[in-house]
């Protein structure tokens, strides 16, 4: 919203009229009509669309009329206002008639100052509903959004704002809040994208509105009334608390663009924050412990399960200290999480290992599928020259190099077979090779992961309280990871919490909102340039970059929702 | 904590982005759901909502799938199950709903408290065979039970049903088939897998919409059918009836797919109002469960021009742009129709093999068990005593397992044998089931060990679904791809057109000027100003196409109906809102075609004197932004286009008062961007007035600058100079001087006159003379002329062009008027 001076200048028989007089409200008269005419002739505006007001038309225009009148009559003695009637009329007329020709003959000019006056409009529009929003918040608490549970407390530096998905949570959070200094606001459903719509549109989103006046400061990076002013924060804390499911998520980064775009300053002096609210409660005997995700979850079940055993390595009967043991399971988890995506070429993680070269340290870089008949094997390929020297015993070759399928027709004693070979690559043998390492340095053989000879588990866990118990032979990461977590969740109440809702209003100030012992992660912008991208690629117009981006980062995903 | 702004955005947006693409918007390529729906039919399949039994509350369906398996809103649930209950949407709906279910009005289903469902029983097709450990299960969401990742799917539902959905970055939309169609193509994959998608396309022509209608064209279906993707045009069904008094109704009876009635009658209802559609008399939407919306005409309407323009202007014709993407292995990817039916039956093979190994362990344990019972029977009074003598169950376990080597589940079962069991009719049955079990397991290893066995199983099973399930195609597949041209929105009745000086253009129905002129004086009316007189006057049909040949040689191709029409009176539009003009370009001539495909040429020529001939074709493939129609040299301008046959003559006259005639078939068809020929040879300071097409049943006038004028006839101009006796019609040769045509300083211009043709003069200062030309005097070529108008001092001629008669009243309109005719100047002067 940029705010361009308006030069017109007015003369009489080459007097300057600083007043201006008929002269120049007959130009702006005909300037208006034929600016309004030519937008709606040409689809420019919009049926639905409000006219285009003098205001609009004039911003940031120069001009300057120059009349001859045979009698001129002026207003004052300094002869600063021209008050000739018939000249309006004439000068509207012959202005109407040239600049409806002008534009008329070109097009491309005249499309261009339309623009220009459209975009005045939108922003006039925008400018005046940010002035209204804020306007109706700084005259009395009573213009402050009905939803709002404010907090009693009016130094902004004490006070914070909750900015709930939600009235179910809000409801809990307004109950459970602290009232002297904690406010509420809950908003429904999802905020609208306001990096895909107008400004107009976005101030005329109610949730949007409401979010404004509660903050108090103001939007956007223009001057004057209305605009975004950081002192005027009602609230030093601003606290986005969404569901820990993915839709919360989504809610997140709605809120954040609708901050980062229009209330920037909010960012950069530090006042936004995210609540991390629990995705668990788990209950063990008395004690209650809420978990922030399901990676924290499963270390908690492991370290529950890990509480009361002992890993022991059978070849020397050597038993892990606890403190080694926790690292090294640390590193298991992750083992197991990339081990997952394994699944997609029909193999496993313990299957996988059985082909570690020990002496190599490496893991197949390809996976073979082949299926003759009804009967399926893996062959696993080493490298790169190892498939192709696969492909080439068995006469394979793959039409273009982003097909990893082919099928063929074979025979085997007289019967025919379809044959089907897929060859995908396997992406995750670097890093698993990378966790091996570091495990095995920990102490864990790499054969922890195969079977011996003697079909004997090298490893066992054994009970450290209960002598009696018999050990537990371990076949594989996966097996003792489940061994671990089946101890550990035994006597344990688990409650996953699809929403916010579903805490009592105690709960979720225990764990979310108590200034003493919540997370808060304070949102900073490190690179404004990047993050700017950022909003862009994420919540633009164009589907393509974003589309890229999350074929790009598809691995990375933290948690996936069912 | 502290956190960077792009980290949470990154983080969040990726969790949410994948989520929603691999567990919400995107259906599984195997069994063609979204996990909501799989969720939803499922918790029926367990709550025993099958087809045979009672239909029970929707509240309870949607409470089931909420408590245990899809933990999101209620209303999600809800309508997940109205969309697979509805006809309209499902081509083979998968509940049965009892109640409101909504209608092809855009009306809302009733609540869930009011409205009840059940499986339909195709649907229980779809869920068959799950408990034979057929597809994995995965635990749900709070872990107190299982649900099913994937359903054993018999039928092909992602492509019989269709799909859709929008995930971010990413969409699906994918029309429902046939399902006869569908397992024929099935089968034939199955059969041989290396089929062409042509030969599928053979099996399965398109998709086949619940709501009927048609479908234009074949190439989107092709498209997509290769590629993934593709726009299919689809069209509803409309009927014509004619009625006792004469006029005719149409009668939409089918909409195309995803269309809303309700809509579509409020869309034809604003275009009547706002005049679009003026040839309707009344619109009543008559429909019952029958789509049936009635548009009455009024009497003596064309009915193509309406029906065409409700097509066009309506959803009655919309487009289905298919997006085939589906997740495969939990990976969102694009398929042709072949990998998805392969995806499909590669499901297949995984399930009904997962049966076979399931129901053959089912069938090696009862035999197991059965071998027990033989060797018990067998040794039957052993057995009795050896019971009767131990002291426990577990002594009797004992002896007989170590005696007979029985394992301990057929010592169980034997145990728990009953007495009447051991009659002679029992130890029958057992042996026929014994052998009976035999020849399964037989049948099971054989399917097992035998992939045609197991394929041939997919496709009988699929051919027994086919003989009860399988219907007739409901949307037809049309080779005509349905294009509405404007041609068929527009009657193609006379125009005028008309440029002014200055570019502004506009077309004026011939109509407007008879009505304007009954009676007239012949005043041509015309909205210009004073200073921008008509500079190019040209009659013409709506859909001729109209040819803008610039002075600098560029030519611009529009259809007359682009040209807004406006009043007599009005100014019209300039030029360059409609064509996409180069700077300081100016219109020399405009002609129309009625098409480009003849063997006519068109002749352009310069004022110094090239001349140019090229074939209509060649303009054929012009652009928006203008094409070439002569290379013309520095300084020289286009003067004159005209269309030409090739045994006609040309004429060109000069300034300095020469004429040359020559023939056409002495210029040779050029391409378009070429410099053309000499027509004339020029001396200096001459330049080509005008180039006419000779037609020697009329005559040619000459006016010079000063009011004098000759007619004569075209002859003269040949060799011969119009001798008496025989003619010779051997032109002269092209890039001669020409000969002396009139006897004068300037010609002002020519015309080609008939006998009764009336003339319009125009002078510098304004002075516009109307006149006959039967009064001015035939001359030879050579002469001075006679007096055509009077001048005053220092005024001369500027303009003259032909007044031609339009119909039998005494209208008229000057036509092919050259240059500067301002007929508007109020007073004639008739002078004789």
């Amino acid at each position: 919203m940029i705010h361009l001076m308006i030069n017109l200048y007015a003369y009489a028989n080459s007097i300057h009229n600083i007043e201006g007089g008929t002269h120049l409200s007959g130009f702006r008269t005909a300037l208006t009509r034929v600016i309004n005419g030519y937008a709606r002739q040409n689809d420019l505006l919009k049926e639905k669309d409000l006219s285009l007001t003098g205001d609009d038309v004039r911003e940031g225009l120069t001009a300057v009329i120059s009349v001859k009148v045979p009698e001129p009559r002026f207003e004052g003695q300094t002869k600063t206002k021209l008050s000739n009637r018939e000249v309006d009329g004439i000068v509207q007329k012959i202005v109407g008639e040239k600049l409806k020709h002008f534009f008329e003959v070109t097009p491309d000019d005249a499309k261009m100052i339309v623009q220009k006056v459209i975009h005045a409009a939108r922003a006039r529009e925008a400018a005046r509903k940010a002035r209204e929003t804020v306007r109706k918040g700084a005259l009395s608490g009573g213009g402050l959004p009905g939803k709002l549970a404010d907090c009693s407390e009016k130094d902004p530096s004490l006070s914070e704002i909750y900015i709930v998905e939600g009235d179910s949570a809000g409801g809990s959070a307004k109950q459970g809040r602290d009232r002297l200094t904690q406010a509420i606001l809950p908003l429904r459903g999802k905020l609208l994208n306001v990096e895909k719509a107008r400004l107009d549109k976005v101030l005329n989103n109610a949730e949007i509105r409401s979010l404004i006046t509660a903050v108090g400061t103001g939007i956007g990076d223009h001057e004057g009334e209305g605009a975004f002013d950081a002192a005027k924060a009602r609230y030093h804390k601003i606290i986005i608390m969404t569901d820990a499911d993915v839709d919360g998520a989504h809610i997140r980064t709605l809120l954040l663009t609708f901050i980062f775009r229009q209330m920037k300053g909010l960012i950069e002096n530090g006042y936004v924050y995210v609540a991390k609210p629990p995705l668990y409660k788990i209950k063990r005997r008395k004690t209650e412990q809420y978990i922030q995700d399901d990676f924290e979850m499963s270390q908690i079940l492991i370290k529950l399960g890990v509480e009361d055993m002992q890993l022991m390595r059978v070849s020397d009967n050597y038993i892990f200290p606890s403190d080694i043991l926790e690292e090294i399971n640390a590193h298991l988890l992750k083992i197991e999480q990339i081990g997952r995506n394994l699944s997609r070429y029909g193999c496993n993680l313990d299957r996988m290992f059985t082909h570690y070269d020990k002496t190599l340290k490496v893991l197949p870089r390809f996976i073979a599928r082949i299926r003759t008949g009804n009967d399926e094997e893996l062959r696993f390929l080493a490298d790169l020259d190892a498939k192709i020297g696969f492909m080439e015993s068995q006469n394979l070759e793959f039409e273009d190099s982003s097909t990893n399928t082919l099928q063929r027709e074979i025979e085997r004693n007289g019967v025919s077979f379809t044959q089907r070979f897929d060859i995908y690559e396997v992406f995750e043998s670097n890093e698993l090779e990378k966790l091996f390492q570091k495990v095995a340095n920990l102490g864990l053989d790499v054969s922890f992961f195969l079977p011996n000879e003697a079909n004997e588990a090298p490893y066992k866990l054994t009970d450290s309280k209960d002598s009696e118990s018999p050990p537990i032979d371990i076949t594989g990461v996966n097996h003792y990871l489940q061994q671990l977590r089946l101890l550990g969740r035994k006597g344990l109440q688990i409650q996953r919490y699809k929403g916010l809702g579903e805490m009592n209003p105690k709960q979720l100030f225990e764990t979310t909102m108590d200034p003493n012992s919540r997370t808060l992660v304070k949102v900073e912008i490190e690179d404004a340039v990047m993050a700017d991208e950022i909003f862009t690629t994420l919540m633009g117009e164009e589907v393509a970059p974003r589309r890229m981006f999350i074929e790009d980062n598809a691995l990375n995903v933290s948690f996936l929702d069912a | 904590m502290k956190e960077n702004i792009t980290d949470i955005m990154q983080k969040a947006y990726i969790d949410y982005s994948m989520s929603v693409i691999v567990s919400r918007a995107l259906p599984d390529v195997r069994d063609g759901f979204k996990p909501v729906q799989r969720r939803v039919l499922y918790a029926m399949l367990r709550e025993g909502l099958l087809h045979n039994r009672a239909y029970d509350k929707c509240a309870g369906v949607v409470g089931e799938v909420l408590k245990n398996y899809h933990p999101h809103g209620d209303s999600s649930v809800y309508d997940t199950l109205v969309r697979m209950a509805q006809p309209w949407v499902m081509r083979y709906p998968l509940v049965d709903g009892q109640g409101n279910f909504g209608s092809v009005d855009g009306d809302s289903a009733a609540a869930y408290r009011y409205t009840e469902c059940k499986l339909t029983k195709l649907s229980e097709e779809l869920l068959k065979d799950i408990d034979e450990d057929t597809v994995d299960f995965a635990p749900n969401y709070k872990e107190s039970s299982t649900e099913p990742t994937v359903l054993p799917s018999a039928l092909p539902s992602l492509l019989m049903n269709g799909s859709t959905g929008i995930a971010v970055g990413m969409a699906t939309n994918i029309p429902p088939h046939n399902l006869g169609e569908l397992i024929d193509a099935v089968c034939a994959i199955i059969d041989d897998p290396s089929i062409s998608i042509d030969n599928i396309m053979q099996i399965l022509p398109g998709p086949d919409f619940p709501s009927g209608g048609s479908i234009s064209g074949k190439s989107g279906i092709e498209s997509y059918m290769k590629t993934g993707r593709g726009i299919v045009k689809t069209r509803g069904a409309l009927d014509i009836e004619e009625l006792p008094n004469g006029k005719q109704q149409l009668v939409i009876t089918h909409l195309p797919y995803n269309t809303n009635r309700a809509t579509l009658v409020t869309r034809i209802a604003d275009l009547v109002k706002e005049k679009i559609l003026d040839g309707v008399s009344d619109l009543r939407d008559e429909s019952t469960e029958q789509t049936r919306i009635v548009i009455e005409l009024k009497l003596g309407e064309i009915e193509r021009v309406t029906i065409n323009k409700i097509y066009k202007l309506t959803a009655l014709e919309s487009s289905f742009g298919v997006i085939l993407l589906a997740l495969d292995r939990m990976r969102p990817r694009q398929l042709n129709i072949k990998e998805a039916i392969e995806c499909y039956i590669e499901h297949r093979r995984t399930v009904t093999l997962r049966r076979t190994q399931f129901r053959l362990r089912k069938a090696e344990d009862r035999a197991h068990i059965l071998e027990g019972y033989k060797i018990a029977l067998d040794n039957l009074d052993d057995f009795v005593r050896t019971i009767r003598a131990s002291s426990n169950r577990l002594e009797a376990k004992e002896k007989l397992s170590t005696k007979y080597s029985l394992s301990e589940r057929q010592a169980n079962a034997i145990l728990d044998l009953r007495l009447y069991q051991l009659t002679g009719m029992e130890r029958e049955k057992i042996d026929a089931e014994y052998a009976e079990l035999m020849n399964i397991i037989k049948e099971l290893r054989n399917i097992i060990d035998n992939e045609s066995v197991l394929l041939e199983l997919i496709k009988s099973e699929l051919n027994e679904l086919r003989n009860s399930y399988a219907d007739d195609r409901r949307c037809e597949i049309s080779e005509f791809d349905g294009d509405v041209r404007m041609e068929d929105l527009i009657p193609n009745d006379g125009c005028v057109i008309t440029v002014t000086k200055t570019g502004f253009i506009k077309r004026t129905s011939v109509e407007e000027f008879k009505v304007q002129h009954r009676g007239g004086k012949g005043v041509i009316g015309s909205g210009q100003k004073d200073e921008d007189p008509i500079d190019v006057l040209h009659t013409c049909n709506a859909h001729d196409t109209l040819m803008f040949i610039m002075t600098n040689g560029r030519v611009y191709v529009e259809k007359t109906y682009e040209i807004p029409e406006a009043a007599r009176t009005s100014k019209g539009r300039n030029i360059v809102n409609l064509l996409n003009l180069q700077k300081n370009e100016k219109i020399a001539a405009v002609l129309s075609l009625d098409s480009f495909e003849s063997d006519d040429s068109i002749v352009l020529c310069t004022q110094n004197g090239i001349v140019k001939k090229s074939l209509i074709k060649e303009y054929r493939n012009h652009r928006k932004g203008g094409i070439i129609g002569i290379n013309i040299d520095e300084g020289d301008r286009v003067l004159k286009a005209m269309l030409a046959k090739p045994d006609d003559h040309l004429l060109v006259l000069t300034k300095n008062g020469k004429g040359l005639r020559f023939a056409c078939s002495q210029l040779r068809d050029q391409g378009r961007a070429t410099r053309g020929v000499r027509g004339i040879r020029l001396k200096a300071s001459d330049k080509v007035v005008n180039m006419l097409v000779v037609d020697d049943a009329r005559l040619l006038l000459i006016c010079g600058k000063n009011g004098l004028g000759i007619r004569t006839k075209f002859s003269a101009f040949l060799p011969n100079g119009g001798a008496e006796g025989p003619e010779d019609t051997t032109p002269r040769k092209r890039g001669g001087q020409g000969v002396t045509a009139m006897n004068t300083e300037g010609v002002c211009d020519a015309l080609s006159v008939a006998q009764d043709s009336e003339i319009l003069l125009l002078t510098k200062k304004g002075q516009a003379v109307r006149c006959e030309v039967t009064n001015i005097r035939e001359t030879n070529r050579g002469s001075k002329g006679v007096k055509l108008v009077g001048l005053a001092d220092k005024d001369h001629l500027v303009g003259v062009s032909e007044v031609v008669k339009l119909d039998e009243g005494d209208d008229l309109v000057p036509v092919e008027a050259e240059h500067e005719v301002s007929p508007d100047q109020g007073s004639f002067q008739e002078e004789s």
